[in-house]
């Protein structure tokens, strides 16, 4: 699903952040990127995302590559994938339903048949009760959720999360790693930078060590 | 709601603004479309008067007549004989003038007029040089000198217009341009997450040029409102002067729709080069 192949990346002329760095994330797999704060990771994932380009090697993410990534390309990519962010990013002069329905819209065919899947997925993640609220009147876990909800009604293949539980308490934040989880069993392959890895302590997610500029797998006992 | 009303106060500024030039445009184009009335209404007065020999004989004069019709553009030859020429002249003058006269003393000639288009100074100074090198004609008179003057002012008329309409033009997207950019701004947040939920250029830029479309197409329409009615106050002081046919105010609108709109999609782009990115501050 994700193949990054002898990247090379560098803000400014100086020492590379990324020095042939070759990472994969195979279909279906649930990977965390962890590490301290300014390591790399949001930067791995803009990549990932097609937001900055490699200075070298190759980013092929979902049937797309960096070698030949255009404006018109970009906008086909980011149908196919779903992104969150830790600070929610939804419109506040928007209810919870326009949120999530926003995503389908901008794909300028819009019709009842889509209206049914905003409905279907705000059910399935269980916050269909708050589709006429405001992200003002919101917690943060409930927030998240309706930008999971976002990121999922296109049907993405890939799931891109950067820090999704990183404003949250404890608790809301197991509650949105559990929904993650479940969404990755459903068959979505799951891509999430954080820098607390604790709340990952299952064995289902594939967890690597960001430092500088390398990526290590953590290898867990009985695993 | 403090948004809204910054936007509709942004919006109001840009409106006014393009609404003042649009004014101004429409106040050149009024004297230079009355000049050009005026000029016109001249042209078609003028005609080339040749004057004969008075060695000419009759058979000479058709000769003549058909060397006229040779010249391009020309669309009346009349003869005015020796006695019709008096006689133009005793009714304008009065017939007491001319009692001492023993002979008619005034001289056959041809009047000549040119089309439409061929009323400018060049083709008539040329038509009128070529009939002096005919035989038999003595002297030509067509107010040549009045005719290069108005083709002048007509002409530094048209340089100054079109000149001004770039200027104009290019005044009213850059007014436009830089409302988009600010209305761009104030909604970079929200469309940073429209680009990111995979909308197109095309639909994240359409309200942008709607509303510069609006910009310059009202604008128009208040600055037509406000100099028709400049144009009736002012009444008798300027009831010489013909106002903009419905045609020019109409095709003003239309360059006004269309600059706006071009004003519109470039503060789309110039704000998405400046970048609207939502970037993640954190790592």
């Amino acid at each position: 699903m994700i193949k990054l192949d002898k990247i090379k990346f560098s803000y400014r002329k100086g020492k590379p952040l990324f020095d042939y760095l070759t990472f994969e994330v195979p279909k279906g797999e649930f990977t965390i990127i962890s590490g301290s704060s300014r390591s790399g990771k949001t930067t791995l994932l803009n990549l990932m995302q097609f937001k900055i380009l490699p200075d070298d090697g190759v980013v092929s993410v979902a049937g797309f590559s960096s070698d030949n990534i255009n404006r018109k390309k970009l906008t086909s990519f980011r149908r196919k994938t779903g992104f969150i962010f830790q600070d929610f990013r939804l419109i506040d002069e928007m209810t919870v339903f326009d949120n999530v329905a926003l995503a389908l819209k901008v794909r300028e065919n819009y019709n009842s048949q889509q209206k049914k899947a905003v409905y279907k997925v705000l059910a399935d993640i269980g916050i269909d009760y708050l589709m006429h609220s405001v992200p003002a009147e919101l917690s943060g876990g409930e927030k998240q959720k309706v930008a999971i909800a976002r990121a999922l009604v296109g049907k993405p293949l890939l799931l891109m999360a950067d820090e999704p539980t990183g404003s949250l308490d404890i608790q809301a934040g197991r509650e949105i790693v559990e929904l993650l989880k479940r969404i990755n069993i459903g068959g979505t392959t799951i891509v999430l930078a954080s820098h607390n890895a604790e709340l990952f302590a299952d064995n289902r997610f594939i967890i690597y060590n960001i430092s500088d500029g390398g990526l290590k797998r953590v290898v867990r006992n009985g695993h | 709601m403090g948004i809204e009303r910054k936007t509709s106060g942004l919006i109001f500024r840009a409106v006014l603004g393009c609404s003042l030039i649009y004014f101004l445009l429409i106040v050149f184009a009024l004297v230079y479309y009355n000049l050009h009335l005026i000029s016109d209404d001249l042209r078609h007065s003028i005609t080339i008067q040749a004057y004969l020999e008075k060695s000419v004989q009759n058979a000479d004069v058709q000769k003549i007549e058909s060397e006229m019709w040779r010249i391009p553009g020309v669309s009346e030859v009349r003869f005015i004989n020796k006695e019709e020429a008096l006689s133009v002249l005793k009714e304008a003058f009065g017939e007491k003038v001319f009692e001492g006269l023993k002979s008619n003393p005034l001289p056959a000639s041809f009047e000549i007029k040119l089309d439409r288009n061929h009323l400018g100074w060049e083709n008539i100074h040329r038509a009128a040089e070529y009939i002096k090198r005919i035989s038999g004609v003595k002297e030509v008179d067509y107010g040549g000198d009045l005719l290069k003057k108005i083709d002048k002012i007509v002409r530094v008329g048209t340089l100054v217009g079109v000149v001004l309409l770039a200027l104009i033009s290019l005044a009213v997207v850059a007014v436009v341009i830089n409302a988009s950019q600010l209305l761009y701004y104030k909604d970079s947040f929200k469309l940073g997450i429209m680009e990111m939920l995979g909308a197109t250029d095309f639909y994240l830029s359409g309200p942008l040029i709607i509303k510069g479309a609006l910009i310059g197409g009202v604008s128009s329409i208040i600055a037509i409102i406000l100099s028709i009615g400049s144009f009736m106050g002012l009444g008798k002081s300027i009831s010489d002067v013909e106002f903009l046919p419905p045609q020019i105010l109409i095709l003003l609108v239309v360059w006004g729709v269309i600059w706006g709109a071009f004003g519109g999609y470039s503060g789309f782009r110039s704000g998405k080069r400046s970048g609207f990115h939502i970037e993640s501050k954190h790592d």
